[in-house]
């Protein structure tokens, strides 16, 4: 469905965010992008979504195709008309806006008043919490509805590919839980997810397959249950660790990771 | 007592000019950060459009006003596609600039086309037209300019309330990147704001003019008056612009009234300093104006 090949980015055309990254996904999987900060998890977004262009930087090589179409030249609207919708980090809900003006607000690239109203009575099953207070300014809900709300807002252009950049961020534990199911329940309706989480645990549990990044770089490219068995990923995105707070002598391999995550 | 109500009703008709001003100001500010020094200018052409079209042209009023209409909001959009779709992203300081650049081709363009002399204002209604009542004397031209701003004010707040570009631009002003990530088309919501500002501009020019009777390339700087109504009522909120623009044209026209009484303390020109008195009076408590969006910064 989504293909990146080789994709590199630049910002202010010097400084390198991403340096060859080729990733998929699937028709209907969840994939899961983790990485510490500055991988360049969000760059990866920015640069499938259209969004490069907003803070300055560019594609420097690669291709991203959706469904066989080129995107690298298409602005931001075409792409989310494609079917394409990114629910940006930290929410950025409209915070003076109604929940339903949010909503609206989804759906004005699509512009089509029936498709619209189906999406919403969607969204609105999908987040009862979001239907009591409809006309509620988006600013006063709680961390967990605005997340909702966020996500809702970017299914109201009905995509195909819902890109998400931290859904978990600043939740209580049982919230993002509920996150959880919530995205597993929005891809089990046949929506496809490209999910960028630190919450790695909560990421791989839910994803089909997943990529690790590191400066710029996939390092590991792995299904989702071998990534958990993963000892590198076990160790510095679980903090699960066996035997003790060093690794075993002779593990050469995760040694250099090690040290990567502790310059 | 009748005086004073009289003062009230052209205060208020005062107001409206400026707050058509203010609103331009504001709308432009609010989708793109930008305060707009050729506003002032937007007004100047549209007045002149009227005047040349009815007393050069002999146009009937209405296809003058249009053709007015029609030109500057053409002027708005066109150099907002033009010149200021180049500029996005960059700092909001050169774009300033710019606005002033068009400010000073405006300017330069109008005393070309139509020289230095004075015009009369193009108008549907003669001087003395009105309605008396109660000893207050309704001055046509003083109705239809609050009936007009409060028409268009109505109209505004219908469109940003339940129109998709309404939305699009309210989205946009709040969180550019957030409307871009939805799909939302910048440089449609910036050309509405320039299409809608160039139109409130030739409005409130059309009323300044027949206020003053005639007018001459300074008309522009009225629009300077509108400052401290905008800044007072909060640089970006559009209903502040309208407030803010009443309060002070109400300052002005009740203070002028009076002027006889205090000579001796204040001299007569007190009317002419009072919007911006009121202005630093209400910065000093409220900085961002009396309806702007309060900026919690660290510093």
């Amino acid at each position: 469905m989504l293909q990146l090949q080789d994709v590199a980015v630049t910002y202010h055309n010097v400084v390198p965010a991403v340096q060859g990254v080729s990733l998929e996904v699937p028709d209907k999987q969840i994939v899961a992008l983790l990485g510490a900060n500055g991988a360049g998890k969000s760059t990866i977004l920015r640069a499938i979504s259209g969004l490069l262009d907003f803070h300055h930087a560019s594609l420097a090589r690669g291709t991203i195709t959706f469904d066989g179409e080129r995107l690298n030249h298409l602005n931001a609207t075409q792409i989310i008309r494609r079917g394409i919708a990114q629910v940006l980090e930290g929410r950025r809900l409209f915070a003076d806006l109604t929940v339903d003006e949010n909503l609206r607000a989804g759906a004005i690239a699509h512009g089509d008043a029936k498709a619209e109203r189906e999406s919403y009575e969607r969204v609105m099953d999908l987040f009862p919490v979001l239907r009591d207070r409809r006309n509620a300014p988006a600013g006063y809900l709680s961390g967990g509805e605005q997340q909702m709300l966020a996500i809702g807002r970017g299914l109201m252009s009905n995509p195909k590919l819902l890109l998400l950049d931290e859904p978990s961020l600043g939740l209580a534990p049982l919230m993002v839980q509920k996150i959880r199911d919530i995205i597993a329940h929005i891809n089990a309706e046949g929506t496809a997810v490209l999910l960028v989480e630190q919450n790695a645990q909560m990421a791989l549990s839910i994803a089909h397959h997943g990529y690790v990044l590191e400066t710029g770089k996939v390092v590991l490219d792995q299904p989702a249950a071998q990534l958990l068995q993963d000892e590198s990923v076990r160790k510095f995105y679980l903090g699960l660790h066996e035997g003790g707070d060093h690794a075993a002598p002779g593990r050469g391999q995760l040694r250099r990771v090690e040290r990567r995550w502790k310059a | 007592m009748t005086f004073f109500l009289q003062l009230l009703f052209a205060g208020v008709a005062l107001g409206c000019i400026y707050a058509l001003i203010g609103l331009g100001f504001s709308i432009i500010f609010k989708a793109s950060g930008v305060i707009n020094f050729a506003q002032g200018e937007l007004l100047l052409v549209g007045a002149y459009l009227i005047s040349a079209g009815m007393f050069e042209w002999h146009l009937p009023f209405f296809a003058a006003l249009l053709l007015a209409i029609v030109v500057t909001v053409a002027i708005g959009v066109i150099f907002e596609r033009l010149v200021l779709q180049r500029m996005i992203g960059k700092p909001v300081f050169s774009i300033l600039m710019i606005t002033i650049g068009l400010d000073v081709l405006l300017r330069t363009g109008v005393q070309l086309g139509f020289g230095a002399d004075i015009q009369p204002a193009g108008s549907p209604f003669s001087l003395t037209q009105g309605i008396d009542a109660g000893g207050i004397h309704f001055g046509a031209a003083d109705l239809w300019t609050i009936i007009i701003t409060a028409a268009l004010c109505a109209a505004l707040y219908g469109f940003f309330r339940y129109t998709k570009y309404g939305l699009a631009m309210r989205a946009t002003a709040l969180d550019q990147e957030a409307a871009l990530a939805l799909g939302i088309d910048i440089r449609t919501v910036n050309a509405l704001a320039w299409g809608i500002a160039a139109l409130v501009a030739t409005l409130g020019g059309f009323f300044l003019a027949i206020k003053k009777i005639e007018f001459d390339i300074t008309l522009g700087n009225t629009a300077l008056l509108a400052f401290p109504a905008i800044i007072l009522g909060g640089l970006d909120s559009i209903p502040g612009a309208v407030i803010g623009g009443i309060l002070i044209g109400l300052a002005e026209v009740v203070i002028g009234g009076y002027d006889s009484h205090f000579p001796l303390i204040f001299g007569s020109g007190i009317h002419e300093i009072a919007p911006y008195l009121i202005m630093i009076a209400v910065l000093l408590v409220r900085p961002y104006g009396l309806f702007g969006t309060r900026k919690v910064e660290r510093l």
